[in-house]
């Protein structure tokens, strides 16, 4: 990938989304949501990871998150989340990437210098197993983007139209919110949080 | 019986030549055994080295009737010097350096004759005896020049001397030491009876003496072309015939017939390299680089002589006078050989000149010179060869090719065996034969400028010009003679006095270097000791260069890098056999620097000394006391060394992190304080004091009123302190963990207990506490919400970081429902506010992290309790509407 000859975002966000497939492939297996020999060790920025080994399953991983790059260059993309849904479509747990890209940023953080803080979300990630709550059965999981506003369709053509609405249902209450990992440094704020349905939400 | 006896002896002999094939040798004459003692004693000499035995072995043998061990029965003289010869110490240059100081007065004197005459227009020259030191202390080289090999240092000081042995100054030379580094002074002994360092350091010399020739000769030079309408210009090489010896025995009329050659020992070992032979010597075969021992058995009645450098000198300078009176374009290559350029008219005979040269030099050095005459400085050269000896030769331009066509290649300057070998292939060993091959050819064979050159060469076109001055390129110092090391004190002594040297040399041409090459010879795995006396024998070479931003030649820096240098080859020193020491990408030394230090030489000799010899001045000042030469002449640098600890070598004060000095145990901070002479510390004062002075408001007030209420002191403390952090800049940033303390709790909170209690156990000594006295901390805790900000501001860190380091300062002892304990809360709580609407956005994990610690000392401290019952709400209002949730804490 060149990262050359780009904007400070631009590099910044090439980054994100390299990090944001290596972090989702992390979550999904550490969710157990497949079987673990269906990923393999590999090594990103010197953390041993996850990655899916199942062609489709690290396809989607990557062309969801590759697809949102034009957005997350401009700053569209307020959230990236990873929900684990029951079978009644209503969510039970939520992996919450929210980031900001600052755009007005001028000089670029050095690319080492985010990988290096990257890499701590990564390490959390590894350990935050037992905030993590067990999945039923029949469960399933999608990667759905939060924007800060609709993307124009006349101007992002083909590749706006790949995204659909998503049919996950709302909680009705206010969640509960464990962070995981912030990190607030220019051009990048990001943070990485989970959200569970409240108590009260579950007897409902 | 003495039949028998010599029947066992012959087979007993049978075993030792066997043994001979293992490396040892008997050496003995037949004859009665009482007298075997006594020849044995007078031909130790001559067995090379190796093992002699008492004869009791071989009487003992017999009675044993089978070979018994030589060991027990050799020689204990010779088991003591078969031992520990590489080490033997002599104290000879005790008495010689007890003379030096006298010499230098006289040399001060000298040189500063020479420098007002070389001001002056006056071209005499002043020669004395005490020159030997001025070219010692003014040493430059050209590349090659300074290796000297040691081949030339006398090398024995066995106390016999052989019957044919003439020396001049042989009673002073023969008992010299020649031994390791032991000898304090071995490096500068060592240059001292070099001769190829005296051929290295002649051209400076040269340079001095003849500098207002040669100065006088540059302007004239750059415009050849004005006079060369009608005139020819001709190129003369001239060469003294065997110099060293013919210089030697001048004064030995009988002699100059005979078989002479000069080395730097005559012992009787014979294990000395024969320098330079005469011609008749020369028709038995013997080479200069030849053993004394082989050289004698090609002729048994060669005379050896050892080095005469005053006479060298005296006669090289004579030499020089007469070229530079009837040419005044003189390129020096060495003391014994020149170009001249010259033009003539064009009926001029060159011949007649070259004739005139000669007959001169002859006459007032009473030594015989050979002359080359050409177009150009390769037939020049060329003709020089087919010149000697006492000969000369001219080559004209219409006869050139007639002369090349025979000539083999090896004839040619700058071919070697390499390229003499590739031509061989070819079946090329004429430049007649070389002539056939195209350029192209020979460029890509050759490299391309060896191509170019040889191209040229076989055709008698040779485009250098004669040039009077030459640049030198590096300066350097290698001993590769002598060179054992018992230890690591060894080879550092041996590396300063090298730097020393080196340093002299660098001074006395005014220059400096920025490339700094550090060689070293090795003993090759397997390689026994020398057939020369302690020579370097079959070795490996290895070597490193460093290239320093500022050009450096002072005795402190080189010994630094080469220390360092030396250090990173992670050497055995025992195995080291020769060092050297080189200077590239040089300089002109620092005006301003030169300017310090001709002040300082100017309070050292308070007499009247002038501009302009400075660098001989220099060197004089040094040498009066070389060993502690560094500190006299550049204190400027001895404080930026530190010499003799083992430590290989200290980082720069700048490359120290000063956090990490600040928090290291006392006793470690207070040797690496000794280390850095006491600076350490200095620079953390005032580090300190900086950052004193930053808080300044918070600490004075804390400390005056330590013991006052509480509620006081807070009321003052409201108001807020500006000026303080002003200065602090305030930079947070995630992207790197400052320190431990920015360890991560949720991950220590899922380690095992005793790995967590462990981590707590380890935090809190971090620079909180040690930017805070204790008093503070607990005020603060209770202070004011802009308090808390400069504080958090001034420690670059979060609250959640700080809230762990002084959890133990956190807990005061206020009742509850005082005055006191609302208006802490309130400010506590009115802070904690500022401290969300901060972090909301940003760092909820921060916000979880204090709020999960605040939970956790609330159990404690029923204030905290109060302070969090009472933010939590604000937290959780205001994560419900950036996030749409509560934390779930």
């Amino acid at each position: 990938m060149d990262r050359k000859n780009q904007s400070p975002q631009g590099q910044t966000a090439k980054v994100v989304v390299e990090f944001l497939e290596v972090a989702i492939n992390c979550i999904v297996f550490l969710k157990g949501f497949y079987p673990s020999r269906a990923f393999e060790r590999r090594r990103y920025m010197n953390v041993v990871v996850n990655k899916a080994r199942h062609p489709q399953l690290a396809n989607y991983i990557h062309s969801s998150i590759f697809a949102l790059l034009p957005y997350i260059q401009k700053g569209l993309v307020k959230r990236v989340v990873v929900i684990f849904y029951g079978q009644d479509q209503v969510p039970l747990e939520k992996f919450v990437f929210k980031l900001t890209i600052g755009q007005s940023y001028q000089s670029s953080v050095s690319e080492a210098e985010l990988e290096f803080a990257l890499r701590a979300f990564l390490v959390k990630l590894n350990v935050s197993e037992t905030i993590a709550k067990p999945l039923p059965s029949g469960a399933n999981w999608e990667i759905t983007a939060n924007f800060r506003e609709l993307p124009s369709q006349e101007n992002e053509g083909e590749e706006a139209k790949l995204w659909v609405p998503t049919d996950t249902k709302q909680w009705m209450q206010p969640s509960e919110i464990t962070p995981i990992k912030s990190m607030d440094s220019n051009p990048l704020k990001l943070q990485l949080y989970m959200e569970h349905p409240s108590v009260t939400e579950q007897k409902v | 019986m003495l039949s028998f006896f010599i029947k066992k002896f012959q087979l007993c002999y049978r075993n030792i030549v066997y043994k001979l094939k293992q490396g040892m040798l008997l050496f003995f004459k037949l004859g009665i055994v009482h007298s075997v003692v006594i020849v044995l004693f007078e031909s130790r000499a001559f067995s090379h080295g190796l093992p002699v035995v008492k004869p009791d072995w071989i009487a003992d043998s017999i009675a044993a009737n089978t070979l018994l061990s030589w060991v027990p029965y050799q020689l204990v003289e010779h088991a003591v010097t078969e031992t520990s010869k590489q080490l033997k110490l002599s104290a000879f240059f005790s008495e010689k350096g007890i003379s030096r100081s006298h010499h230098q007065g006289i040399l001060i004197q000298n040189e500063t004759s020479l420098s007002d005459k070389c001001k002056g227009e006056s071209t005499e020259l002043t020669l004395s005896g005490t020159d030997n030191f001025s070219q010692e202390n003014s040493q430059e080289s050209k590349h090659i020049d300074t290796n000297d090999e040691l081949k030339d240092v006398k090398s024995e000081s066995e106390e016999d001397c052989s019957t044919s042995y003439v020396a001049g100054k042989s009673s002073d030379h023969l008992n010299r030491p020649h031994s390791t580094l032991t000898d304090p002074n071995f490096v500068e002994n060592y240059f001292k009876y070099s001769r190829l360092h005296f051929i290295g350091t002649w051209r400076n010399r040269y340079r001095k003496r003849f500098f207002n020739f040669l100065s006088g000769t540059g302007s004239k030079n750059n415009n050849p072309n004005n006079d060369t309408e009608n005139l020819r210009r001709i190129v003369i090489h001239i060469d003294m015939d065997c110099f060293f010896v013919s210089v030697v025995i001048r004064n030995f009329p009988d002699l100059l017939d005979k078989p002479v050659a000069v080395c730097h020992s005559n012992n009787p070992k014979g294990t000395a390299e024969i320098s330079s032979a005469n011609y008749p010597a020369r028709s038995y075969g013997i080479k200069a680089g030849m053993f004394v021992r082989d050289a004698k058995a090609r002729c048994p009645h060669l005379t050896i002589f050892s080095y005469d450098f005053s006479a060298y000198e005296e006669v090289a300078d004579q030499f020089y006078s007469i070229l530079h009176k009837h040419c005044k374009k003189v390129q020096a290559v060495s003391c014994d050989e020149a170009f001249l350029a010259v033009s003539l008219s064009l009926n001029d005979n060159p011949e007649n000149i070259a004739e005139i040269i000669r007959k001169e030099i002859f006459e007032t050095t009473r030594c015989t010179a050979s002359a080359g005459i050409g177009e150009n400085m390769l037939l020049a050269r060329l003709a020089t060869k087919s010149a000697k000896p006492n000969g000369q030769c001219f080559i004209p331009l219409d006869k050139v090719n007639e002369y090349l066509d025979k000539l083999p290649i090896s004839a040619l300057p700058g071919v070697g065996y390499n390229v003499e070998e590739k031509l061989r292939m070819k079946e090329v060993e004429t430049c007649s034969q070389l002539r056939t091959i195209s350029k192209d050819v020979l460029q890509k064979d050759l490299g391309s400028k060896m191509g170019d050159m040889l191209w040229n060469y076989c055709r008698g076109i040779d485009h250098s010009a004669v040039e009077a001055v030459q640049e030198t390129k590096s300066i350097g110092a290698e001993v590769n003679w002598g060179v054992r090391f018992k230890d690591s004190k060894d080879s550092e002594n041996f590396l300063m006095n090298l730097c020393k040297e080196v340093s002299l040399r660098l001074h006395g041409c005014g220059v400096q270097g920025r490339t700094i090459t550090l060689k070293v010879k090795v003993r090759k795995k397997g390689a026994g000791e020398p057939v020369k006396y302690m020579g370097c024998g079959d070795c490996e070479t290895i070597s490193r260069s460093l290239t320093v931003p500022g050009a450096i030649n002072d005795v402190g820096s080189l010994h630094r890098i080469a220390k360092q240098t030396f250090a990173s080859f992670h050497l055995d020193v025992k195995e080291v056999r020769g060092v050297g020491l080189k200077l590239s990408r040089l300089e002109l030394d620092n005006p301003s620097r030169k300017g310090i230090e001709e002040s300082r030489l100017e309070l050292l000799f308070s007499s009247a000394t002038r501009k302009g010899k400075q660098p001989v001045e220099q060197s004089c000042s040094t040498n009066h006391s070389r060993e502690d030469a560094p500190s006299g002449a550049r204190p400027s640098s001895s404080s930026a060394v530190s010499q003799g600890s083992n430590i290989s070598e200290l980082p720069p004060l700048s490359h120290i992190d000063l956090d990490v000095v600040r928090n290291l145990p006392p006793e470690i901070f207070l040797e690496m304080n000794g280390l850095y002479k006491g600076e350490l510390r200095k620079i953390l004062e005032s580090q300190q004091q900086e950052k004193e002075y930053n808080s300044e408001s918070v600490e004075r007030k804390d400390c005056r009123q330590q013991d006052q209420e509480i509620s006081t002191r807070m009321q003052r403390e409201l108001e807020p302190s500006e000026a303080s952090c002003s200065k602090s800049n305030y930079c947070k940033s995630d992207l790197m963990p400052g320190s431990l303390s920015q360890v991560d709790f949720s991950i220590l909170e899922n380690l095992p207990d005793e790995v967590r209690t462990d981590i707590l156990k380890q935090l809190p000594p971090h620079r909180v506490e040690n930017q805070f006295p204790e008093s503070s901390k607990s005020n603060l805790s209770l202070g004011s919400h802009s308090k808390w900000f400069e504080m958090l501001r001034v420690q670059n860190c979060l609250l959640s970081e700080f809230l762990l380091s002084n959890a133990t300062f956190l807990t005061p002892n206020i009742s509850p429902s005082s005055e006191e304990w609302d208006a802490i809360v309130v400010n506590s709580c009115e802070f904690m506010k500022e401290y969300i609407r901060q972090k909301i956005e940003s760092d909820i994990e921060e916000l979880y992290n204090c709020f999960r610690l605040l939970k956790r000392l609330s159990s404690k401290s029923s204030l905290l309790l109060e302070f969090y019952d009472r933010t939590l709400p604000l937290l959780q209002a205001s994560i419900g509407e950036h996030y749409g949730g509560k934390l779930h804490l």
